[in-house]
């Protein structure tokens, strides 16, 4: 995992006790360090598009995953999801729902909407534990990610 | 020619038709009993009105009971058979008959059974039934000899035929209830007899009774023709019947005016005559004078004209009066006083030739007195006639105003029917309108009905929506933190802690599962089914192959034997094999054999299906609660679950329209079996 590097990881969570839970199931699987944490979609967007606060962030450093929540306030995950995949720069992001709905119209808005993969967050959490981990190796070690756009 | 089977429906109509068919028969018998008898009323029913012939009563006798064979439907084939020979015989008999009127032959057949009184009224040929009633019977037998043939749905061919003796009986009868011949009186033919009249009408009602459910009638009665178009039918028929009556009534005041317009002209003529031979007498007397007076030969050319006139007149009179017994009297009475005027004149011309002017002229006082008494005869009858005139001319505009009268009531009256009928169509248009807007009224409720179920609906959706999101995030904090307090802080906590810590775990979990559970049932019940043809031993294997995760250490002997092909939801179904298969493999668990037996069989008809299996069981007397949400029949520590299993089950199986049902004793097994209601 040498590749990885910082802010490689963008979790959108909200919810304060999900927040902890997922991070810490990060943390044991070591990928803790290089996750950000954004808590609403506004600022989601702010972050991957570069702007607000995050102005100061360029596209040639693009995320290498995104773990979105669905249900955020101000602007919620189906959105930031939307915006994500219908712009250029952002389409190419691995994008994971995790969220504890299972909702068919859930999955498949997210699926039409462009999202990389669905996991319901189990209640077990030694079962979220284990999802994180798979989640971590598939996306970050076994899967090879797309070139970085040309010109860029 | 079999009868086509009829669904029988015994009813008032078909009682008619009997009644009709016997009544027939039995007037045809009776007037048959009238001829051998000699019973005049009988033979005729109306003194000096036309007999019903002995042919005539023959050949409604076998019509008659022809009727009341044919007319119960459907026919037993014996029936049919005695009813098409008598219908034959009667058809054979009219048939005949229209030979000896067309042919002109005479084959005897007229007075076969009885003879006719000699001078029998309104006969042409004795014995010999009228022509149209021949037509009538030819029409008639076929009719019932055709009785069940519908060439094409709506038209029942007996019901054409019988149309035209209807006609012929109905004008006959309007002819009797008229009092005269208005259409039918061919004198050189035999006319149908007043009985006669009535019982074609019977046998022709009958005929069209006898299928009160097929043909046009069966159309009106039950089928496409509304009960509205059957009132507006029976208004057209109605002023129809009238308009011909009006008719037949015109025609018949036309011929009566014309009769008496002829009789006015003669009396005109009469009087004329009279007026002409008063006139003779006068001229014959003038010249006869004027040679008296003059002895010139020249004045008795006129008196011999006028001579000669008063023969001719005479006789002209006496053949115009011939009908008038009276007039003719008073003629008679005449003819001498003419017949002595006439010696007189013919006297006095002789004595003034041979004796000269004196003597003659001494013979006129007696001329006087006869020309006086001519004058009056000849007033008498001149009074008489103008009397006669005076009243055939009344007569003549008492029938115009009784033909006025019939066409301005007729008239009346069609307008009066179809008025109604106009009305009742415009009641009915109302009432289709009111049905119409109740009808767009309920719609409308309906589909706010709808839109509140939808409304519902959403917010059903939107409630699960938010236990699925929410309700399961803190169970999941629970058990989350309590994990990494397990992990982290083991070594704080005394052994009675991490238990307790275990607990809260599961317990959070366990209500995670009825969370899980829960959402699933409802989506159950949501979900539109998807329906396609699906092979259950598929299915079952894939289940087995899920089920691998619990199957870790177990022995259990799967049986799996053939499965029906069903139209299904996929999913659905494998949802319900799911929760049986998981259940059975859970309630075998104490069983250090198991054995798992899933099969077809086949329940009323349908395709079913079981999953058998030789677990603890339960006692049927709680069979009734084991579909219910959250109905358990074991405790949790021997048995996990969240009882929401088989009300899924039985949620999907009753969306497919089919049943589910356990048969099960305590310790020795459990058997689930369900049917889909669908077949392949």
């Amino acid at each position: 995992m040498t590749n990885i590097r910082e802010e490689e990881i963008l979790l959108v969570e909200d919810n304060p006790d999900d927040l902890e839970l997922t991070l810490h199931a990060l943390r044991s699987e070591r990928l803790k360090n290089f996750v950000h944490v954004v808590r609403d979609g506004e600022e989601a967007l702010d972050f991957l598009f570069c702007r607000g606060s995050y102005s100061h962030r360029s596209f040639d450093r693009p995320v290498h995953l995104v773990l979105l929540d669905l249900k955020l306030p101000k602007v919620d995950g189906m959105e930031v999801l939307r915006a994500l995949k219908s712009d250029p720069h952002t389409r190419r992001i691995p994008v994971i729902i995790l969220t504890s709905s299972r909702e068919e119209k859930d999955l498949s808005q997210g699926y039409e909407l462009g999202a990389n993969s669905y996991v319901q967050k189990p209640v077990d959490f030694d079962g979220f534990r284990a999802a994180v981990r798979q989640l971590g190796l598939y996306w970050l070690v076994i899967n090879v990610p797309p070139p970085l756009p040309q010109g860029q | 020619m079999t009868p086509p089977p009829v669904p029988a429906r015994p009813s008032r109509v078909q009682f008619v038709s009997l009644a009709c068919g016997a009544f027939v028969g039995i007037l045809g018998i009776c007037v048959l009993a009238g001829w051998q008898f000699d019973l005049p009323a009988w033979k005729s029913v109306l003194p000096g009105a036309v007999s019903m012939k002995p042919n005539t009563a023959l050949a409604f006798v076998l019509a008659g009971f022809s009727l009341l064979l044919l007319s119960p439907s459907p026919v037993s084939s014996w029936r049919a058979r005695a009813g098409w020979l008598l219908a034959l015989l009667a058809a054979l008999i009219s048939a005949a008959t229209l030979l000896e009127y067309l042919a002109g032959w005479n084959l005897a057949l007229d007075e076969f059974l009885f003879r006719d009184a000699p001078n029998a009224v309104a006969t042409g040929s004795p014995g010999r039934m009228a022509l149209t009633t021949a037509l009538n019977f030819l029409l008639l037998g076929l009719s019932l000899l055709l009785i069940d043939y519908e060439p094409r749905k709506g038209f029942r061919f007996a019901e054409a035929l019988v149309l035209f003796p209807l006609l012929l009986s109905g004008v006959s009868l309007v002819e009797y209830v008229h009092g005269g011949p208005i259409l039918l009186a061919l004198p050189q033919y035999t006319r149908m007899a007043l009985h006669t009249a009535v019982a074609f009408l019977l046998l022709a009602v009958g005929v069209l009774l006898a299928r009160p459910a097929r043909g046009f009638l069966g159309e009106i009665h039950g089928g496409l023709v509304h009960r509205m178009e059957r009132r507006v039918y029976l208004a057209l028929a109605l002023s129809l019947a009238v308009l011909v009556v009006i008719g037949l009534i015109s025609i018949h005041n036309a011929n009566d005016s014309v009769a008496r317009s002829q009789e006015v002209e003669h009396t005109l003529q009469v009087r004329t005559q009279l007026a002409g031979l008063l006139l003779t007498v006068q001229e014959m007397e003038t010249g006869a004078r004027g040679f008296l007076l003059t002895g010139d030969e020249q004045y008795l050319q006129p008196y011999h004209k006028a001579l000669d006139e008063v023969a001719t007149r005479y006789l002209s009179l006496q053949s115009l009066i011939a009908d008038n017994p009276a007039q003719t009297a008073r003629l008679r009475q005449l003819e001498p006083l003419l017949r002595a005027r006439l010696e007189f004149a013919q006297r006095k011309v002789e004595t003034r030739r041979a004796r000269g002017f004196d003597a003659a002229l001494a013979l006129v006082a007696p001329g006087e007195q006869l020309m006086k008494s001519i004058r009056d005869i000849v007033d008498q009858m001149d009074a008489e006639e103008a009397r006669l005139q005076a009243a055939r001319g009344q007569e003549e505009l008492d029938s115009v105003a009784r033909m006025n009268l019939a066409i301005l009531l007729g008239t009346g009256f069609a307008l009066g029917v179809v008025a109604f009928a106009g009305f009742a169509l415009h009641r009915d248009f109302l009432r289709r309108q009111r049905a119409e807007e109740l009808l767009h009224q309920l719609n409308a409720e309906s589909e706010e009905r709808a839109r509140a179920l939808e409304t519902a609906n959403k917010e059903l959706e939107a409630f699960t929506y938010s236990v699925s999101h929410d309700l399961r995030a803190p169970l999941r904090h629970v058990d989350g933190f309590s994990k990494i307090l397990e992990e982290e802080f083991a070594p704080h906590l005394p052994a009675e802690g991490q238990r307790m810590i275990q607990r809260i775990r599961a317990g959070a979990q366990q209500a995670g599962h009825l969370v899980d559970d829960l959402l699933n049932l409802s989506r159950v019940s949501r979900r539109e089914l998807k329906l396609q043809i699906v092979g259950l031993k598929t299915v079952v294997e894939a289940v087995v192959k899920d089920l691998a995760g619990e199957l870790q250490g177990r022995d259990i002997e799967w049986r799996v034997g053939e499965l029906p092909f069903l139209e299904c939801d996929a999913a659905l179904i494998k949802q319900v094999l799911l929760n049986l298969l998981s259940n059975a493999v859970k309630y075998t668990r104490p069983r250090p054999k198991a054995l798992i037996e899933i099969g077809a069989c086949e329940r009323e008809g349908q395709p079913a299906v079981f999953v058998r299996d030789n677990g603890v069981g339960f006692s049927m007397k709680y069979a009734d609660k084991l579909f219910g949400v959250f109905q358990r029949l074991h405790r949790a520590e021997d048995f996990e679950g969240t009882g929401v299993g088989l009300a899924t089950v039985q949620r999907i199986v009753h969306k497919h329209g089919g049943r589910v049902w356990a048969e099960a004793e305590l310790d020795k097994g459990a058997t689930f079996s369900f049917t889909l209601g669908r077949r392949t």
